[in-house]
């Protein structure tokens, strides 16, 4: 699923028009269009659409970062010409019809920290990858699990992700890996460090240069069989952070443990945790020090996770699993509120597809 | 094409030319900046030409000239020539390094009339045959590190179990997961440090190296050297053991030549031990003692160095660091007092090392030569 189909997608019902996921890809699109004419040109191809009281979504919801970030990081002139945003205004001063009608789509909640005032009203946060982790079929029985490792620890991305190197090293290190079902550089982009898929997959049905394959690659029975899973979220130092002040993502990691009913430790920005539980979720703090969190520094953040990874590794299984069952009304209420909370807030939730509808404008681009 | 390989000079790096003659040779001051600006230009070899014509009448008289290209860990040949060595085709025309042959054969100058003086010490196994005869290892790194080492490191106190030094966390994850391991494990107490310390703000912590004015009264005196590399010599004399990390280089690793890493030379010259875990590169401890030094095995266990993957490196080494660390003060005083004939035997091969060297630009005149544009 991404815009190279040229396809966007329609809901009557709530009068949204929108792209494919366009992920990297708010970036790439603004590269595709590459100039006001061609943005007006696309824009134009859905005046109609317009007219009759629908929105465009550009849907960048797979990635925290929004184009007004991004113009200022590529127009080395900040030349505001130059700005995808500001051919969306312009667009909208032109075409009254389109006013308020066109919309970027991000996953950082908190993008009108990171947008610009005039901008602020087309850019917009959305939650999307709680639709796209499916349940373990034995949701309701998680009082039975039997773990046969301490941790699911995932790891397919490590370029420029010093923090997930340093981790895994140091479990490594204190031989935490025997306890853990994990993968590192699993999409294998650093030759660097060599590539480590996670145990027990069937890698006969996958394309092993299909990132995509191996990003969902973990069965059930990883998440089932292990109790605590170390996410490594996208972000977690300045490195990113240079867009986005404050920014909060929540990625396709932090659902899996949500809706796979696990209890996690988030290898990922200060104040994580904090932002899960003012959506709604909980977290684990009765079980374990989740000071952590509250850590503005990487380094004193990561050296605090480390010493809780030892002392869960500490334990043994029957422990564990007895921590787990005492674990399991905080992992149901997350496990529910996981699907509800885009329900709960409109704002964040993305429409069903009705029908979809082919552009002209991005056919001619991409051919 | 012949837009990467052609050869040209600028001016400037041919400013800083000495002139020995009691060697016979005509040397350009230790420089990566030398070796990177033959860089692209067109009428390459005539520029050459015309700048090696001014020394005619020394090559035949028995004077060479050398380019020493072996103070920094960058190289002229991955630089500048790579592609030559990648196997790419090139023709002569545009090979820099065909320049010299040419030169001697025309000019009927004796062919040993240049030298590029090199730091790599894989570099007469990576080269093609055929230039071979012109390039030498050479290693200059010590005279950066050259302090006045006297008697009284038989005296030294120890104060801190370890220095570790990471200015440039880059990309360097072997440097951000060893600093992990010190903090998250509180032997930072223990340990003169820095991280991320040239700033990089894509990185949220910053951690300088402290200043340590009041620790002890050194018996030892070193030069100023160390502090023109902002680190406070009575670091060095007060700490047991330097954990080195080399810079992950943004190259292809696989075939980017193999370096005695400077800082090692910090740690030589002023008589510490250390632990060395590069980011690139496996056996490099071993690629020591082949130059003669001698290393730590006896003290502690050096297989990290031998793992093919610098995470497997990494984390032995953290073990190493881990059994370091259990030994107390006094044990480690007393380990440093034994490991005195092994630190006493590098620093003697490291000054002769770097001897010849010193005292060719001892010996030298400065030769103001511009390059006729």
């Amino acid at each position: 699923m991404n815009i190279w189909n040229c396809e966007l997608n329609i809901s009557h019902s709530e009068k949204v028009i929108w792209t494919q996921q366009v992920g990297e890809p708010a970036r790439w699109f603004r590269y595709a269009l590459g100039s006001r004419e061609i943005c007006f040109e696309f824009f134009n191809e859905l005046s109609d659409w317009f007219d009759r009281g629908y929105t465009l979504g550009i849907d960048n919801s797979h990635e925290a970062f929004n184009l007004d970030n991004i113009n200022d990081e590529v127009n080395e002139e900040k030349n505001e010409n130059e700005n995808f945003l500001q051919w969306i205004v312009d667009y909208e001063n032109t075409n009254p019809n389109s006013k308020n009608k066109i919309q970027l789509w991000v996953g950082d909640l908190n993008c009108n920290n990171n947008v610009r005032s005039e901008f602020r009203h087309i850019v917009q946060s959305k939650i999307t990858f709680n639709r796209l982790i499916p349940p373990v079929p034995d949701g309701g029985l998680i009082e039975n699990r039997k773990f046969d490792k301490k941790f699911l620890y995932l790891n397919a991305r490590i370029d420029y992700r010093d923090y997930r190197i340093a981790l895994y090293t140091l479990m490594q290190s204190f031989g935490i890996l025997d306890n853990c079902y994990y993968s590192f550089n699993a999409r294998n982009e650093s030759h660097t460090y060599k590539q480590v898929l996670l145990e027990n997959i069937d890698t006969s049905n996958l394309n092993l240069n299909d990132f995509e394959q191996i990003f969902y690659s973990e069965t059930n029975d990883h998440y089932t069989k292990s109790f605590c899973n170390i996410t490594t979220e996208s972000y977690f130092d300045e490195k990113y952070q240079n867009r986005s002040d404050g920014m909060f993502f929540m990625s396709e990691k932090i659902f899996k443990p949500l809706i796979k009913q696990q209890p996690f430790i988030i290898i990922g920005k200060p104040n994580y945790l904090q932002g899960l539980r003012n959506l709604g979720f909980q977290t684990f703090g009765e079980f374990w020090d989740e000071s952590y969190d509250s850590e503005e520094k990487g380094d004193v953040r990561l050296s605090k996770i480390i010493k809780i990874i030892k002392e869960i590794n500490s334990k043994d299984i029957y422990e564990l699993e007895s921590i787990y069952s005492r674990m399991i009304p905080i992992l149901k209420h997350n496990f529910k509120h996981a699907f509800a909370i885009t329900k709960l807030n409109k704002n964040y939730s993305t429409p069903d597809v009705d029908e979809t509808l082919k552009s002209e404008v991005l056919f001619k681009l991409m051919n | 094409m012949a837009s990467n390989l052609i050869f040209s000079f600028i001016s400037n790096s041919f400013k800083n030319v000495y002139i020995n003659h009691t060697d016979k040779l005509i040397i350009t001051t230790p420089s990566e900046s030398f070796a990177n600006s033959l860089c692209i230009n067109e009428n390459h070899y005539g520029k050459f030409q015309n700048y090696f014509k001014n020394f005619i009448h020394l090559f035949k008289n028995g004077y060479k000239f050398v380019i020493n290209d072996t103070s920094e860990i960058f190289d002229v040949y991955y630089e500048i020539c790579g592609e030559v060595g990648r196997g790419l085709p090139v023709s002569d025309e545009d090979n820099p390094l065909m320049f010299f042959t040419k030169f001697i054969q025309e000019y009927q100058i004796p062919n040993n009339s240049f030298e590029w003086w090199v730091e790599n010490l894989d570099y007469m196994n990576t080269c093609p045959e055929v230039f071979r005869y012109l390039f030498k290892y050479k290693c200059t790194s010590p005279t950066k590190y050259n302090f006045s080492i006297i008697d009284s490191y038989k005296n030294r106190r120890i104060h801190k179990k370890f220095l570790n030094l990471s200015g440039n966390i880059k990309n360097n994850s072997h440097r951000y997961s060893l600093f992990i391991y010190l903090q998250s494990h509180d032997i930072l107490k223990d340990s003169y440090y820095s991280f991320n310390s040239i700033q990089n703000t894509e990185y949220d912590s910053i951690h300088t190296l402290e200043n340590i004015e009041n620790v002890g009264q050194s018996q030892i005196h070193l030069e100023n050297n160390f502090k023109l590399l902002g680190i406070d010599s009575k670091i060095v004399e007060t700490s047991f053991c330097n954990i080195i990390t080399d810079i992950w280089l943004n190259k292809d690793i696989r075939s980017w030549p193999k370096f005695i890493y400077p800082d090692i030379f910090r740690s030589i010259n002023s008589y510490q031990p250390f632990l060395f875990v590069s980011i690139n590169h496996p056996n490099y401890l071993y690629k020591l003692k082949e130059l003669g030094f001698r290393t730590f095995s006896d003290f502690w266990d050096e297989g990290y160095d031998n793992h093919e993957y610098t995470i497997d490196r990494v984390s032995h080494l953290i073990q190493v660091i881990e059994y370091i660390n259990s030994k107390t003060y006094h044990e480690i005083q007393q380990m440093y007092f034994d490991m005195l004939p092994i630190l006493k035997h590098n620093y003697e091969l490291s000054s002769n090392m770097s001897r010849e060297i010193k005292d060719i630009y001892l010996n030298s005149n400065l030769i103001n030569l511009t390059l006729n544009k």
